[in-house]
Parts: structure tokens; C-alpha cells; sequence
């Protein structure tokens, strides 16, 4: 009897230590502070365009209404221009009508919830009285491709499926996503209405547009503004200027923002898109592949010095955190909670993560509060910016294909570019969305003041040359760097290494 | 069960089975039919494809194209990822085994002991298997937190500065080992618990009126009596940590450069990440063929040190 009591607690120990360990992951947390984000984000929205946001609701409740009377078309197109019109974007013909196509399933790689993807999707379902059924997906990075490439081979995948730019030439040539063009012409989108960086990212060699790129999230220094005034350091440029901001600028600033193992003064390396633009910034034009897929030219000695010079910030100048503090095990992104902390003064990240900061800096007048902003990558021989494009396809095994491209064309057009654009999500690949980013204009509270830098550094964009293989390559070195990121070896060394197998992967002969 | 015994007892001199015994056998098969569809649809038929498919380039996503022995030279000749697998693998395999089997076996004496509240402590070294591999290595990730983790604070107190364990190719691998061994100590803790109350006190006794010493009588008498036990766990554990997945692939994904980068890892990787299905599968059955060839030759040895009663 005691032994079973005994027992009964043990068990209950047990299962609580097991829940203890699960709500202290840090993946756990990022997936719960959405769903509280949920309140902050509608603040913005009003702040924007309380006039649009009530249009919206008035059309959806008139448009509601008006099917239960059994004139749904009418009423419907109605209730859609009302948004276009108030969205303040032009009326594109062919997103007038919308089509009743039934449910549509959908899958990102994060948790949608408290995001603006969801409040897009929320959207289309209220202004086209189609439904969306979302897949959730537990993991993100390696974990989310490797899900999506089961589905596919077993039939299984959703009708829309966000894709990383890197693999939409991949899932292109292995014929898993469908050619988007009958639809593009059908429904006569106007490519002059899209940045064409953007819209024509996702076309193939054979003019298929394997995906719908419908924006933009460049990379930028974010940076502790308290910071740089209490050690009394200048703050960087607001434009996107070498001028005052080289490398060795940056490397200085961030040596007098650093204390110790207590502040950083930088945290560039731990990011994807740090390898592409420091090699592009050091004069490796092709960036990590060449332009014919064939070659690894992060190998050549410019990419192997910039690599190591992003390594050399943490192992020889100790402005920046050392690997254990940033990428623990499995657990990744942790130096996002070093810059919420205020332990790192600047931050190299992609526009998307602009919301984690919003809702996790702590707000003015918090303990901890600071202010922040974004400022330009340092330049050397150039200045870019790796951009990552926002993908979304429609996959072969698709049992909704018609939905699929209703879903996309509202995310992608000018209904969904306008949430997206304004709650910092992207810069959008539609144009006018992005109006409210112009000079002169104030950005929504609560989003850095120079919020307008992104539409800056989507001019100074670049991307990878991507291949069918790029995965396979990436699979190659990228593991490999943790010893030059350890300190361990150096970074022509760690190069040389893989060289071959990199380009073997890349030949796609294995 | 009296049944089938009488008709085993016939003799076999008519070479038709009669009606009965066919109908029996139709039972039988009856019976186990359930499984048998189980084991074929789920066993038999994917190990005959993944054969085929380790002859293949099979992607799963375009069709396959015959490769011939490519996959399996590929892995001899060419693969410096597949030998660094193979040499963490033994390094796992060296550092787990004996670990797991010499803490059980002191666990177990010690566990063997009258004392109260000893199935306290049963429970307690029995707990971790019976705990989900996930979460026991999301705790042992925190616990390894090169700044807060327990295991450098504990460093600390005797003044050694820890290394950032799951972050330093040096020390990613005991990080690994040292979780295996404290989540794995359980199971082969019980078999030996088990095997020693099966050795009769008599033995024991005999031995102390011989005049054996306590460390005597246990090299005379308890580890000679133990080695059925021992030699079940050591096939069994060999078997298991030559197929070490979970704990790496939460813990360390297989990192960092490598280092904890495991057979079953790296299949796993070729599998479905980079969609080597064919790759993944020349993989599986080389390490079929080793362990096959291992256990053999443990079941050869066997006759050398293992003591049936």
C-alpha cells in the first residue's frame, strides 16, 4: 500500500520534472509568446489605419449577411473592393471576384499563431468565405524539410506549402510543386505592380514559376540604442553607407560596447546569411556557390577570410559571444535573448525578426526596456545583404490546386501584402504595400524608427545561387564550421576539407 | 497442448497427413495469421526493398535508377563522413558498454543488499528508462549549459572550470556517453539484480566455511554464476548502442562538426535530409551484416566464459 502510494509519487515527480523541462525550453517559450502577442498586434494596426481595419469588418459583416440572403457573388466582390479600396491599393482585375474553391490546407514551418500569416489567412477567410485548414508543424530548419520531403514522397502534402527559398529550384526540378503561370495569366496579374527581384525569384530556367514569392526579408544590424549612448559610442549610419561603417568601423564599435563576458558588443556569425555576406561584402562575387551551381567559392581565400574574420570577432577580439552562449545542443537562436537581455549591442538577423523583438523587448518604462533600431551591415569591398525570399507553393500532390492559388493570389496580393507589410512581416513583393515605408513617413509604434532600412537593403539584396543540390552541399560544410566557429582550426583549413565533397554534392552525381 | 502431444507421438510412417492433423495445422496457421500478414507487409517486404533500393539511386521523390554496387563502394572508398561515423560509433559503443554494464553490475550488488529502503533506490536507478528520451535529453541539455548548467556548477565546487559540453567537439561525445549511460544503467541494472537472487544462498555459505574472502566469493562464486546474465546484456547492449539515434539527435544533432555524428545518424541524415534513400539503405544493410557477424562471433565465444548453472 505505501509502496504503491510510494510510487503514485514518484510518477507524479516524474511527469512534472518531464512538463518542467518542456515549458523551460526555449522553443516552448517562443511558441507560447506568440499566442500573448495576440494582444500587442492589433495596437499596431489601429495606430496604422483604424478607418480600414472598421471598413473591413463592415464589409465582411454586410457580405455575411448577404449570403445567408442567397446572393453571395454580388455581395462578395462588393465587400472586396471595399477592402481594396480602403486597403488603399489599386483595384487589380481578377482579385474583384472571389471564387468559392471550399478549404484549403496550408503549412508553415513555425507555429502560425499571433503571426501576421495568420492574420492574413484570417482575413481570406472573412473577405472570400473560403476556409483554410493549417498543418501545424513542430520544428522548423532541417526538421520542417525533412517533413515535407516525406509528405511529398508519400502523396501526403498539403495543398500550399511555405518552401525556403534555397530548395524551390530543388522541389522545381524533382516536378513536387506546380507550375504557377496558368494561373498568373489567368487571373492577369500584372507584373509591373510586383518588385521583379522579388516576383521573379521563384522562376525557373524553363520560365515555370515553381513558387509565388511574395516578399522580401533582408538582413540588418539590429542595435541596443542605450548601449551605444552609455558607452558613449556614435551611433551608426541611418542609410545604407559604407561611410563611417567598414568593417573595421564596426569592429571598433563593437570592441567599446564590450564588457567582458557580461556585454557583447556583436553577434554576427551565428545567423544564415552571415556566410553569403561577408563573402559578397569581401569580394567574392559569386558568393558561397558560383553562378553555374558548380563550384564552392566560399572556399576561394576571399570567402575563407571572411569567414574567418566573423570567427576572429568571438575567438581572437572577444566582442562577440562565444558559440555555447548562442547555439546550446539543439537549441537554437539563443542569441536573440542575449539582445532582448541587453547583453548584446548589436545583432546581425533578418527583417522577420523584428516581431520577436517587438514582443519580447520589454516594452518603455519595463525594467529592462530599451531602445532599439536597425542600422546597415558594415561594408568592405561591398555591401549586401543576404535576403531570404518568402515562398510559398503549390505542391503536386495538391487535392485543392484552385484553392491553393485563391489562398496564395490573396497572401500575395494586394490584400495580404498590406498586413504583411505593415506589421514588418516582409517587404512585400507588391509594390504600393510598401508605400507607408516611403521617406517622411512616420513607421507604426512600437517598430524601430528606421524601419524604412529594409526597403533600402532590398535594394542591396543578394542571394544565393541556388541549385537542385544546394541542400546536399549545405548538408556537407555547414556542420563542419563548428570548428572554426570553436576556434578549433581555421577557416581555410575547415574549407579545403570539404572542398571536394561540397562540389561532388553539388554536381549532383551523388 | 495434450492434443498435439499425442499426435507428435504417432508414428511417422504414413506420409499423408490425416484430416485431423490438417485441419489442426489450419488452426494453427489460423492463429498466427494476424502476425504473419504483420511481419510480411511490415518486415519482410521492406527488407527486400530497402536491398533492392540500396542498388539504387532511389531519392523517394523520382523514379529509381539501378546503380549496381556504386552505394556500397561509395562508402569504402570515398565517404570521409561515413568513416568519421563509423569511428564515433565505436567510440560510443567503447565508452557505453562497459559503463552501462560495470555501474549496473555495482548498482545491482548494492542493490542486492537487506537494507531498508532499498526498492526505493531500485525505483530510482529504474526511473530513467521508463522516462521519454526527449525529455530526459532536453534536461540534460540544460544541465550541460557550459554558464547555469548543474554539471559546471558542480565542476565548479571543486574548482574546475567545465567545458562547454555539447558545444566543443571534444567533449560533445562523454557529454553524449555520460546521458547514455545514466538513462540506459537501468535495464541491465535489473537483469543482474534478477541473476544474483537466482544464485542459492548455499553457494555463499560453502564458500565463507572454505574460507573466501567477501572479494573471493564474489570472483568465485557470484561472477561466474552472473555470466548468463552477462552475456545477454553484453549481445542485447551491443546490439542497442550500435543503434544510438534518440538521445543524439536531441542532444546534439549529431554535433558539433561531427563529433557525436553516429552510424544510424548519418544514415538517418542521407536518408531524409538529403534524400539518399539508396545511400541510406547500402548503409543499413552493411550494419546489418556487422552486427549479424558480431553476434555471431559472441555466441561462438560464448562457450569460453559463460557458466550455465
Amino acid at each position: 500500500m505505501t509502496r504503491r502510494r510510494f510510487l503514485g509519487q514518484l510518477a507524479a515527480v516524474g511527469g512534472g520534472l518531464a512538463l518542467a523541462a518542456c515549458g523551460a525550453s526555449p522553443r516552448a517559450q517562443s511558441t507560447a509568446a506568440p499566442a500573448a502577442s495576440g494582444s500587442t498586434a492589433p495596437v499596431a494596426s489601429g495606430s496604422t489605419a483604424p478607418a480600414a481595419s472598421g471598413a473591413v469588418a463592415t464589409s465582411a459583416g454586410a457580405r455575411a449577411t448577404a449570403t445567408s440572403a442567397g446572393s453571395g457573388p454580388v455581395a462578395t466582390s462588393a465587400g472586396a473592393r471595399a477592402t481594396a479600396t480602403s486597403a488603399g491599393a489599386a483595384v487589380t482585375p481578377g482579385t474583384g471576384q472571389a471564387r468559392q474553391v471550399g478549404i484549403t490546407s496550408f503549412m508553415n514551418w513555425d507555429d502560425i499563431k499571433g503571426t501576421p500569416i495568420e492574420e492574413v489567412l484570417q482575413a481570406y477567410e472573412k473577405q472570400t468565405g473560403n476556409k483554410f485548414e493549417n498543418v501545424p508543424n513542430p520544428g522548423s530548419g532541417t526538421e520542417y524539410e525533412t517533413k515535407v520531403r516525406t509528405m511529398l514522397a508519400g502523396g501526403t502534402a498539403p495543398d500550399i506549402m511555405r518552401v525556403n527559398d534555397d530548395y524551390v529550384r530543388y522541389y522545381s526540378i524533382k516536378d513536387q510543386v506546380r507550375d504557377l503561370t496558368p494561373y498568373l495569366k489567368r487571373d492577369n496579374i500584372k507584373p509591373e505592380d510586383y518588385y521583379a527581384p522579388i516576383y521573379d525569384f521563384a522562376k525557373q530556367p524553363d520560365g515555370k514559376y515553381g513558387a509565388w514569392s511574395i516578399g522580401n526579408q533582408p538582413r540588418a544590424i539590429y542595435y541596443n540604442v542605450n548601449l551605444f549612448k552609455a558607452a558613449g559610442v556614435p551611433l551608426p549610419p541611418k542609410d545604407w553607407t559604407k561611410q563611417g561603417w567598414t568593417w573595421n568601423d564596426f569592429l571598433e564599435t563593437a570592441k567599446k560596447l564590450t564588457k567582458g563576458d557580461q556585454q557583447y558588443g556583436a553577434l554576427v556569425y551565428d545567423d544564415t546569411g552571415s556566410e553569403q555576406t561577408w563573402a559578397v561584402n569581401n569580394g567574392v562575387a559569386d558568393g558561397i556557390f558560383a553562378k553555374d551551381g558548380k563550384k564552392f567559392t566560399l572556399a576561394d581565400p576571399k570567402g575563407a577570410e571572411a569567414i574567418q574574420w566573423l570567427a576572429d570577432l568571438s575567438c581572437k577580439h572577444k566582442v562577440q559571444p562565444e558559440r555555447g552562449l548562442v547555439e546550446q545542443g539543439t537549441t537554437p537562436n539563443l542569441g536573440n535573448n542575449l539582445f532582448v537581455a541587453g547583453k548584446v549591442a548589436m545583432i546581425f538577423r533578418t527583417q522577420g525578426t523584428i516581431n520577436y523583438f517587438r514582443r519580447n523587448i520589454p516594452k518603455v518604462g519595463d525594467p529592462g526596456s530599451f531602445e532599439w533600431d536597425v542600422a546597415p551591415v558594415p561594408g568592405n569591398v561591398d555591401q549586401k545583404s543576404e535576403g531570404s525570399l518568402i515562398c510559398f507553393a503549390i505542391t503536386k500532390p495538391a487535392k485543392n490546386p484552385d484553392g491553393a492559388w485563391e489562398l496564395l493570389k490573396f497572401m500575395g496580393g494586394p490584400e495580404g501584402s498590406k498586413i504583411f507589410a505593415e506589421r514588418g512581416a516582409w517587404i512585400t513583393a507588391h509594390k504600393a504595400s510598401n508605400d507607408f515605408l516611403k521617406p517622411g513617413k512616420e513607421p507604426p509604434a512600437s517598430y524601430p524608427a528606421n524601419l524604412a532600412l529594409f526597403a533600402k537593403a532590398t535594394e542591396f539584396g543578394t542571394v544565393v545561387n541556388f541549385t537542385e543540390n544546394t541542400e546536399n552541399a549545405r548538408n556537407v560544410y555547414r556542420p563542419e564550421f563548428a570548428k572554426i566557429w570553436n576556434c578549433q582550426e581555421t577557416a581555410q583549413v575547415v574549407l579545403d576539407r570539404v572542398r571536394r565533397d561540397v562540389e561532388e554534392a553539388l554536381s549532383g552525381k551523388f | 497442448m495434450a492434443v498435439r502431444a499425442k499426435a507428435f507421438a504417432r508414428p511417422a510412417t504414413r506420409p499423408r497427413l490425416s484430416r485431423r492433423r490438417l485441419q489442426q495445422n489450419l488452426e494453427g496457421w489460423l492463429f498466427i495469421l494476424p502476425v504473419m500478414i504483420g511481419v510480411v507487409a511490415f518486415y519482410v517486404v521492406p527488407l527486400i526493398v530497402s536491398f533492392y533500393t540500396s542498388f539504387t539511386d532511389a531519392d523517394g521523390l523520382t523514379e529509381a535508377e539501378w546503380v549496381g554496387g556504386f552505394n556500397y563502394q561509395r562508402l569504402f572508398t570515398r565517404d570521409q563522413f561515413f568513416r568519421r561515423s563509423v569511428v564515433n560509433t565505436l567510440l560510443y559503443v567503447g565508452g557505453h558498454i562497459p559503463l552501462t554494464i560495470g555501474l549496473a553490475l555495482i548498482l545491482a550488488l548494492l542493490c542486492n543488499r537487506k537494507v531498508r529502503g532499498v526498492t526505493w533506490f531500485r525505483t530510482a536507478f529504474f526511473i530513467p528508462v521508463v522516462t521519454n528520451v526527449v525529455a530526459v535529453s532536453l534536461v540534460w541539455n540544460f544541465f550541460f549549459s557550459p554558464r547555469g548548467g548543474v554539471v559546471n556548477w558542480f565542476l565548479s565546487l571543486v574548482g574546475i572550470a567545465g567545458p562547454s559540453w555539447l558545444t566543443d567537439s571534444r567533449w560533445a561525445m562523454p557529454a553524449v556517453i555520460i546521458v547514455s549511460v545514466w538513462f540506459g544503467v537501468g535495464f541491465p541494472m535489473i537483469i543482474l539484480l534478477a541473476g544474483l537472487q537466482g544464485i542459492p544462498e548455499m553457494y555463499y555459505e560453502a564458500a565463507k566455511i572454505d574460507g573466501a574472502s567477501a572479494l573471493g566469493r564474489f570472483r568465485y562464486v557470484t561472477l561466474p554464476l552472473l555470466t548468463p546474465a552477462l552475456f545477454f546484456l553484453s549481445i542485447t547492449q551491443f546490439i542497442s548502442s550500435f543503434q544510438v539515434f534518440g538521445i543524439i539527435y536531441v542532444l546534439t544533432n549529431g554535433g558539433p562538426a561531427r563529433a557525436t555524428s553516429v552510424y544510424i545518424y548519418y544514415l538517418y541524415q542521407n536518408a531524409f535530409q538529403n534524400s539518399r534513400l539508396g545511400y541510406a539503405s547500402a548503409m543499413a544493410w552493411l550494419l546489418f551484416a556487422v552486427i549479424a557477424l558480431i553476434t555471431l562471433v559472441q555466441w561462438r565465444l560464448q562457450k569460453r566464459w559463460v557458466i550455465y548453472d
